[in-house]
């Protein structure tokens, strides 16, 4: 009895075991279904346009449903982020590589040409934007609020949802502020 | 015969206090204004506002992290806020505001923290409180209420002065349990003579209590479910959490001769359209269709109703005639 006690015991260890690693693993292929779709994202012309006028090796996509902020925490981090950024390049004197990819459809109205700029504006947000429709927004598999840094190979290098969590932030801004050291690099992305 | 006689004075007596629900029915409201129908796209998201006795309306305009002034005709007079860490500033989304005499008080949403402001909207001071706040009002002494939802997930009412000293607390007598997430939000308000009257969100049940803290009595609304309608979010070994997803109450206010206006939810035959006048006996006095969807009410002593419409980008000024 002890001793089929103790096969099961060791049974239930390596299920446990298995599905730990599985669950681990969960977290690092949170983007890889829409990863290929997403890595050529930025090659949606009125995205590229945008993206080709700004200067930077590694620039950023914010793509947002603004719907989705009505989550607050959500909503502060995706602020957050981008008063990180302007201050950061602010004080260089830069224009910060980023800009945002907005889900068209807010039942607020907010994607609204005049009600979006009066947004941007009253929450400080300077990037500039391009509005896409709802099936484009779900052909690339972008989550509601969504970061993507691009590098100047046109590679994707990292893909994180909003809120972000700590490890990834610092990696995040590295990305953006120091161009030279981690473009080989891949957060968030397993095609590259 | 007799019979037919019982029933066409039955008839007639139903007709005549149809007829009388109708005329209550068609109480009619006069737009007075529109606040800031100069100015295009005033408000990103509208959430609560106070009028004051000097005649000024304030608006938090969540979105935007601004309190917005007006005057009696929708005039934009002032705004102020950003969000930030430095004095005054909003760390969280300003989301309710209640006035007294020269004080404002705001509560940032998903926050603990009330922040004064004069009614010139001038930062004054900052305190907390022990629960996140979900409604706030004051009563006429100048205290300020608040409706708390505890880390336990319990909500209650507390009472604090102006200097963020706690006066009491009040536990409500509905409290559908922790298995019930959200499921004990509540919305009140404070009639001129010192009742709290409490609408609960997914609950059929207005609970009224004095100023004191001592139960009064309790009331539902005819025609409404008990109980909102519920979904599983989380289950475990020994049991299931809930969220409710209707609305049976979405907000209350007191208007003038101490009446209690209670905007129905999902539920009633106009949602967030029908308002339930009644005293604080739970007697029914009139039943309103508002004009529009409405997420917010506020009422004046000058017979006036403020609306915050239900997408919250507009805000408009009823007068009852």
């Amino acid at each position: 009895m002890s001793k089929n006690f103790l096969i099961n015991k060791k049974i239930f260890l390596v299920l446990l075991f298995i599905f730990f690693i599985l669950g681990c693993n969960k977290e690092g292929n949170e983007h890889s279904g829409g990863n290929e779709k997403l890595s050529e994202f930025f090659k949606h012309q009125p995205i590229k346009e945008i993206l080709d006028s700004l200067e930077g090796k590694n620039k950023l996509i914010m793509a947002i449903d603004i719907n989705a902020l009505e989550c607050q925490v959500c909503y502060d981090d995706f602020l957050n982020i981008c008063d990180e950024l302007s201050e950061y390049f602010f004080k260089k004197n830069l224009k910060p590589p980023a800009m945002l990819v907005i889900k068209e459809g807010s039942y607020l109205g907010l994607d609204q040409p005049e009600r979006l700029e009066a947004w941007k504006k009253y929450n400080n947000i300077n990037f500039p934007h391009v509005i896409i429709s709802d099936s484009l927004f779900k052909y690339y598999g972008l989550k509601p609020i969504m970061a993507l840094i691009y590098n100047n190979q046109e590679n994707l290098i990292f893909a994180k949802e909003i809120p972000m969590k700590k490890k990834y932030r610092k990696i995040f801004f590295e990305l953006l502020t120091n161009n030279q050291t981690k473009n080989s690099n891949n957060y968030g992305n397993n095609k590259n | 015969m007799a019979r037919l006689k019982v029933f066409s004075f039955a008839f007639l007596f139903f007709l005549s206090n149809f007829s009388a629900l109708y005329k209550e029915a068609s109480y009619k409201l006069k737009r007075e204004a529109v606040l800031g129908e100069k100015q295009k796209h005033i408000f990103l998201k509208a959430t609560s506002l106070a009028k004051t006795d000097e005649g000024n309306i304030y608006v938090v305009d969540q979105y935007a992290y601004r309190i917005k002034m007006f005057n009696s005709k929708g005039i934009l007079l002032k705004e102020v806020g950003r969000r930030g860490k430095n004095k005054g500033d909003f760390k969280k989304m300003p989301y309710l505001i209640a006035s007294y005499k020269s004080n404002l008080a705001i509560a940032e949403f998903n926050s603990s923290r009330v922040r004064l402001f004069s009614t010139n909207l001038e930062y004054l001071k900052s305190f907390n409180v022990d629960g996140i706040i979900f409604d706030i009002s004051f009563d006429f002494s100048g205290n300020l209420w608040l409706g708390l939802l505890s880390l336990e997930g319990k909500t209650y009412l507390s009472v604090y002065d102006l200097q963020g000293k706690k006066i009491k607390k009040i536990d409500l007598r509905y409290n559908l349990g922790k298995d019930f997430e959200f499921g004990d939000l509540f919305n009140f308000a404070i009639t001129k003579t010192g009742l709290i009257v409490v609408a609960h969100t997914a609950v059929n049940k207005i609970e009224v209590w004095n100023i004191k803290g001592e139960f009064i009595r309790e009331f539902s609304i005819g025609g409404l479910p008990e109980y909102s309608e519920k979904k599983v979010i989380s289950y475990s070994l020994f049991s299931k959490k809930y969220i409710p997803t209707k609305k049976i109450f979405q907000d209350i206010a007191v208007g003038m001769n101490d009446l209690v206006y209670i905007l129905g939810g999902h539920y009633s035959s106009n949602p967030f359209q029908d308002l339930y006048v009644v005293d604080y006996n739970g007697v029914i006095k009139r039943n309103l269709t508002l004009p529009e969807k409405v997420s917010s009410i506020y009422l004046t002593q000058e017979n006036e109703l403020l609306i915050i419409d239900e997408m919250g980008v507009s805000v408009k000024l009823y007068r009852f005639e």
